[in-house]
């Protein structure tokens, strides 16, 4: 009985063949497309049949685009599992736009 | 750019330094930019907040939008966000014909969409909505319009990288970074069409 041999990796182009792990990644992808097509229907649907009232609608709609957003950039741009640093930097981006808007829109209120 | 790795990062052990590869770098770079552009896309939709009620003698978007177009543009920027994921995919098994399977559709989704856009302007040009008639008109065509060209660069940055690949006739590891920095802008076009949806076409419908 021979004995177990480490596996070695030969240099090259990796397989072009999907492995396990890829063809999860692509189930991910379409379950997430799956998700975010869900999430705009009820928002469309919600608008469109004006299913709630008025003054409900605006706080629905946001945390629908909320959830969307952090679908996208959790699983799609992998913010998920990616170096802590990208996040950190796309999330300060983020609040400078929070900040920004909230700033300008003030300010051209006041005008 | 050579940095202390505190946390293992990039695969370095606690306490070592890392010398990061250009790859990395280039990512860094991209999502410097996209942060930058959160911040103009910001300013652009903060204006178009303040404006949009000010529609003097044009129309106003209540009785403007179509959303039956809208939603339609947003399944098909969706359905090029997944295109491209797959695409991003095969590009990291260096799967030269899977590169191409999915990220032809992924330009031609894109190109839809602008496409679709153009329709849509069309046709608010034609119920008399211009830059010129009122402040509503002018912040709508600017975020939107802005937006558009965003997807547009998006359609030729893949386009630039089909014909790239298409020279070589296969897909090297060395140029999956390549795929990846587009891969990231064209989801962020897509992050960004969901405010623009929310905000401007379905509240602007809500009122």
């Amino acid at each position: 009985m021979g004995h177990m041999e480490p596996a070695h990796t030969p240099p090259g182009p990796a397989p072009a063949t999907p492995s396990a792990g890829e063809a999860s990644a692509g189930r991910t992808h379409v379950t997430v497309a799956i998700l975010l097509a869900c999430l705009t229907i009820v928002a469309f649907g919600i608008v469109w049949l004006r299913a709630i009232p008025t003054g409900d609608m605006l706080p629905v709609l946001l945390v629908l685009a909320l959830a969307q957003i952090v679908l996208q950039t959790l699983y799609y741009m992998r913010l998920r599992v990616d170096n802590r640093k990208f996040a950190i930097f796309f999330g300060g981006g983020v609040t400078l736009a929070v900040v920004i808007s909230v700033f300008a829109h003030l300010l051209l209120l006041a005008r | 750019m050579i940095e202390p790795s505190h946390s293992g990062e990039f695969g370095a052990p606690r306490g070592t330094y890392h010398e990061a590869t250009p790859a990395e770098n280039n990512k860094l770079g991209i999502w410097l930019w996209l942060a930058s552009d959160c911040a103009l896309f910001a300013s652009l939709i903060a204006t178009y907040l303040s404006l949009h009620g000010q529609t003097l003698a044009g129309p106003g978007p209540k009785q403007l939008f179509d959303l039956r177009i809208t939603v339609t543009a947003t399944f098909v920027l969706l359905c090029s966000s997944m295109t491209m994921g797959m695409g991003l995919e095969a590009a990291q098994r260096c799967d030269y014909r899977g590169v191409l399977r999915w990220l032809i559709p992924t330009a031609v989704l894109g190109l839809a969409f602008v496409g679709m856009q153009v329709f849509e302007f069309t046709h608010y040009v034609l119920q008399g909505l211009t830059l010129q008639v009122s402040d509503f008109g002018a912040s709508f065509f600017t975020l939107v319009g802005f937006h558009g060209l965003h997807v547009s660069f998006g359609v030729a940055w893949i386009t630039s990288l089909l014909i790239y690949v298409f020279r070589k006739k296969r897909v090297d590891q060395a140029d999956a970074w390549r795929f990846e920095a587009v891969s990231l802008y064209w989801y962020f076009v897509d992050v960004v069409w969901v405010v623009i949806f929310t905000v401007v076409y379905l509240m602007g419908k809500v009122g």
